[in-house]
């Protein structure tokens, strides 16, 4: 077990070096100088003392000898946009984002549950099939547009939520509800199925010859059961809601990684980029090897494949 | 033969009405992506400045020639609508297609020449592509080349290739084991032709379920770059790039923003419909 852990922590680094490469080369391929976006009406002489100044002025591979060798001594570059360090930047929008993402996995948690338990309950009722309904809907919608819609109503029509930005808790409820909707779907999906699924089978039937009430046969037997394929679909979805929330904060313009990371993009603030894209993978990367392992952990016949724990 | 096919089909259909629901909203669309050009109520460019955001039929000063009202320059919403609808079929289509091709020939040459130092290589490659957060590469890549209909058929194809190509891989590594294919190879068929003829062909049944939500994905994703306007570029018109035109006048107009998104919402919905349906045929537990 812990020869794959490590196996699988070194490949997902060696994906994250891979990955600030290409990220260094493609944004230095982007057509457009980021000195002159900085000072339009600069004489060349200044561009190249600014250049020079912004840690662009080298060769790429130059450049990136020095960038190298600052991320060994724990500098992770200036962003020339926002005059700090990068790791300061991301340290004021990582909370941000961190607020959005946990009020959106516990909507998502809640809802999820909650739906999909009574769908399996009352399934194949007129109950089942609106959740379900719903569900699929909801799993249809554009992100992005259910957040300009929401805003329209709630924020603009009704005034009972702020829209843009962010000030304190209140501003990372709608855009939390906006990004929880289709998770909450997918959820609500699994969980009935899987439920379903557990009803069928032959220890929760023994259980029902036994007499169990079948509230109790549902939760301790059925439910119990069905929470291992639902581990798994949450871990997928995690890795889909951090590539949501970079969508949702743009159109909340809601200041957390996303944000950050669509403007470093947009003005070319390279060593902004790559910190944040390395952040980014980092995390993809530790939640698909925790999707595995568990898969490892949860399921002996893989555990077997795998030559024992 | 041909006729019990053509009753299987039918009795699919009868059996499963959410997939009929799909496919005739699928082949709807498809109409419509097909024959835009011929049946747009208006030509989707020209603008009438008297006539801008015209409210749709349900409003009492609605003009009953343009069914869903004008956009901010007098442009018929119905027909832009019918021309971002092709644009959106082209694009997922085009590029769920390309995804399948990539993910072929990796996944192909890898398996075959697994194990060995170009299946690691193409396998590393899989991952950094699966690692890389995909809606910041395709920004990226967008902001450095020229965004237009080709560069984001390319970026679109991006995000699904890698599960593609994994598929075929594992395929090819069972297949290629298999006595049939030992047989062939001892009869002289050449590498490539035990790759296309012997191997690829489980590869449909494992690709057909997932093609339909790949697609949904590539048209949520296509109006989203066209709606940050780092997609489709006007003057092509896509359903992304109306709803960014709208925005602006979203609290009088509201319409001309959330027409095209439930557009996006039906299209994307009978896919997710076709696909579950699909998934459970194909899958071998559910089989049994």
């Amino acid at each position: 077990m812990l020869a794959t852990i490590t196996k699988r922590l070194l490949q997902g680094l060696i994906v994250i070096i891979a990955i600030t490469v290409i990220t260094f080369v493609m944004l230095r391929l982007i057509p457009s100088d980021p000195s002159r976006t900085m000072a339009p009406n600069a004489t060349e002489a200044q561009l190249l003392q600014l250049k020079e100044q912004m840690g662009i002025g080298d060769p790429i591979a130059v450049q990136f000898a020095k960038y190298v060798n600052n991320l060994f001594s724990g500098y992770l570059g200036y962003s020339y946009f926002q005059k700090a360090d990068v790791v300061t930047v991301i340290g004021r929008a990582l909370p941000v984002t961190g607020i959005l993402l946990m009020f959106a996995i516990i909507i998502s948690l809640v809802f999820g549950l909650i739906l999909g338990i009574i769908a399996a309950i009352y399934s194949n009722t007129w109950i089942d099939r609106l959740i379900s309904g719903f569900s699929v809907l909801f799993q249809s919608m554009p992100n992005y547009w259910v957040g300009i819609i929401l805003i329209q109503i709630v924020s603009v029509n009704l005034k009972l939520l702020p829209s843009t930005g962010y000030k304190n808790i209140r501003y990372a409820i709608l855009p939390s509800i906006v990004l929880s909707l289709p998770m909450t779907a997918v959820l609500i999906r699994n969980i009935r199925a899987s439920m379903m699924d557990s009803i069928n089978q032959s220890f929760v039937k023994a259980a029902k010859a036994r007499g169990i009430p079948s509230w109790s046969l549902l939760v301790r037997y059925s439910f119990r059961n069905s929470l291992i394929p639902v581990l798994t679909i949450f871990g997928t979805q995690l890795g889909i809601l951090l590539g949501n929330s970079v969508v949702v904060e743009y159109v909340f313009g809601y200041p957390g990684i996303g944000m950050q990371i669509l403007n470093a993009i947009l003005r070319r603030d390279y060593y902004l980029v790559q910190g944040l894209v390395a952040l980014l993978s980092g995390v993809f990367i530790l939640i698909n090897m925790a999707i595995d392992i568990s898969y490892i952990y949860l399921d002996p016949r893989i555990r077997k494949a795998q030559g024992g724990l | 033969m041909k006729n019990t096919k053509i009753k299987n089909a039918l009795s699919f259909l009868r059996k499963n009405p959410t997939f009929t629901f799909g496919l005739i909203i699928i082949l709807i669309t498809l109409f419509i992506a097909l024959f835009a050009n011929f049946i747009v109520p208006f030509d989707p460019a020209s603008s009438s400045p008297k006539e801008r955001l015209a409210p749709p039929f349900w409003s009492s000063s609605a003009n009953m020639k343009h069914i869903l009202g004008t956009d901010y320059i007098g442009r018929d919403l119905v027909s832009r609508l019918f021309m971002g609808i092709r644009t959106s079929v082209i694009v997922s289509f085009l590029a769920v297609g390309t995804a399948v091709l990539i993910g072929m020939a990796v996944g192909l040459a890898s398996g075959l020449a697994h194990p060995g130092l170009l299946d690691s290589i193409l396998m590393r490659i899989t991952d950094i592509q699966m690692g890389f957060p995909f809606i910041v590469l395709a920004i990226i890549i967008l902001t450095m080349v020229e965004p237009t209909v080709a560069s984001c058929i390319v970026v679109l194809s991006l995000a699904s290739w890698p599960a593609y190509a994994r598929v075929l891989r594992s395929n090819v590594m069972i297949e290629k084991e298999m006595d049939y294919v030992a047989a062939a190879k001892a009869m002289g068929a050449s590498k490539l032709r035990i790759a296309v003829k012997y191997l690829g062909r489980n590869f449909l049944s494992a690709i057909i379920p997932v093609m339909p939500m790949d697609i949904a994905g590539a048209i949520i994703t296509e109006s989203l770059l066209s709606f940050m306007s780092i997609g489709i570029q006007p003057p092509n018109i896509s359903l992304g790039n109306i709803m960014a035109d709208g925005r602006n006048y979203i609290s009088t107009s509201w319409w001309i923003t959330a027409i095209p998104g439930i557009v996006v919402m039906i299209i994307v919905l009978a896919l997710n419909l076709m696909g579950d349906v699909l998934q459970k045929k194909f899958d071998p537990k559910l089989n049994k």
